[in-house]
């Protein structure tokens, strides 16, 4: 039989399945989000334990047919990325986009390597913004929604995104939905280190993420913001 | 095979028990039915006690069936002021088992897991800022597990005592004792180093 090489992954999420077992969600390099249980991965002595989480960089082999795969083999390929803080708050958050947003068993080979690039840049603590911009940026046109110049790009005119259109022209006043034309030319010449197209493509990503979302909340953004306290008496 | 209804009423509801399937929920309901008819009957009166009693500690939210459990009800252990975070009331079971912490604790159910739709709030966290707030709080001791929604928590929770001026302290991880080096993880390895202590 011919030897099977090892892809590499990424946990997604993992739940508990069955007494000892864990379904596991990942992202792989090769076959993109799939998902695959992980057959006594929570016994006590179980060695897959504690790699088969999110932030570990994985070899992995799996087998099966449909759409719940086995594990045949797996390890991690290095040590679990320090995460902290905000950081770690962030891989979560780009987790739940993946979770949510990526079709099943369709590779992402860029988008994949741009994940992994993210994470090391989280791990290293590299400005957040920046990175998240640029994997949100990338995510979008990944799915098929790249940004093209509108057909009518002239200064003076504001612009309202929709997916399936693009950039429309708008005749709406809400400062928080429309796009100025300098602001399109920013987003189509997007650069991580400029803090005015940093601005801008959070807004635009909020718009553009939240369609592609159709409602769903992120629960992930509400780790970045304190508790709101209930009871008056509390400051 | 098909049985009277309130056989197969009985086995489909053992089969809500973790680790129960069709087979092991058929044979506890014949034992029951068989041998065990008295016991059977506490059982179902011990269950709708428990299920109808039983609720969440007003201040650690463990399982209580007063306002508050037992710990909390206790000066001896509310006037330490140490609080320890866990994430189940199996953990409070297993830390007091150990007979090394003598503060209270506050258990969240749970740990944050955003694609499980668990945030802050389902954590009831807001509890735990008015106990940081309102109680004379000397140490937080954050219990939560070792993976990466367990610490995602931990952050989280030390975020917020560190605007109550509260320290906060994280339980160490690394080899266990009578394990080998060879078989621990390279990730665990390395927090065992990164946190070795001096040895006199």
């Amino acid at each position: 039989m011919p030897e099977q090489a090892l892809t590499p992954a990424f946990v997604i999420h993992t739940r508990p399945y069955r007494e000892t077992s864990l379904l596991v969600q990942l992202f792989t390099l090769e076959f993109g989000k799939v998902s695959a249980v992980a057959r006594g991965a929570r016994a006590k002595r179980s060695k897959s334990r504690g790699i088969l989480q999110p932030g570990v960089p994985l070899l992995v082999e799996l087998a099966g047919k449909g759409s719940l795969l086995n594990f045949k083999q797996v390890e991690a390929s290095n040590l679990a990325l320090p995460l902290f803080g905000n950081y770690l708050y962030s891989a979560l958050y780009l987790n739940e986009l993946l979770y949510y947003l990526l079709d099943e068993n369709t590779a992402y080979p860029g988008l994949y390597q741009l994940y992994q690039d993210s994470l090391m840049a989280l791990a290293k603590q590299q400005p957040l913004e920046a990175c998240l911009r640029e994997f949100e940026l990338n995510l979008i046109a990944d799915l098929g929604f790249a940004l093209t110049e509108p057909e009518q790009l002239a200064d003076g005119v504001n612009y309202q995104y929709r997916l399936d259109q693009g950039f429309v022209v708008t005749s709406l006043r809400l400062s928080n939905v429309i796009f100025s034309y300098q602001e399109v030319l920013m987003l189509l010449s997007f650069d991580p280190l400029q803090a005015s197209h940093l601005a801008c493509a959070k807004r635009f990503c909020r718009i553009a993420i939240a369609q592609l979302l159709g409602g769903r909340e992120l629960t992930s953004r509400k780790l970045f913001t304190p508790i709101k306290t209930t009871n008056k008496a509390v400051r | 095979m098909k049985y009277s209804p309130s056989i197969d009423q009985l086995i489909k509801s053992l089969q809500v028990l973790p680790g129960v399937g069709p087979r092991s929920a058929q044979r506890m309901a014949f034992h029951l039915l068989e041998r065990k008819r008295r016991d059977g009957l506490q059982l179902a009166e011990h269950l709708t006690k428990a299920m109808d009693a039983v609720g969440h500690c007003e201040v650690c939210r463990n399982f209580a069936e007063e306002d508050l459990c037992p710990i909390c009800q206790s000066p001896k252990r509310t006037s330490k002021g140490v609080i320890c975070v866990v994430e189940t009331p199996a953990d409070v079971a297993a830390i007091e088992q150990t007979a090394q912490f003598y503060g209270s604790y506050f258990v969240l159910m749970g740990h944050l897991s955003p694609l499980d739709g668990i945030g802050p709030s389902e954590l009831h966290l807001d509890k735990l800022e008015r106990r940081l707030a309102n109680e004379d709080v000397s140490e937080l001791i954050l219990a939560t597990n070792p993976t990466v929604e367990g610490e995602a928590t931990a952050y989280y929770i030390a975020d917020m005592a560190k605007r109550y001026k509260v320290k906060v302290s994280r339980i160490a991880h690394g080899v266990p004792l009578g394990g080998e080096l060879d078989s621990v993880d390279g990730t665990t390895l390395s927090h065992s180093l990164i946190g070795r202590q001096q040895f006199d």
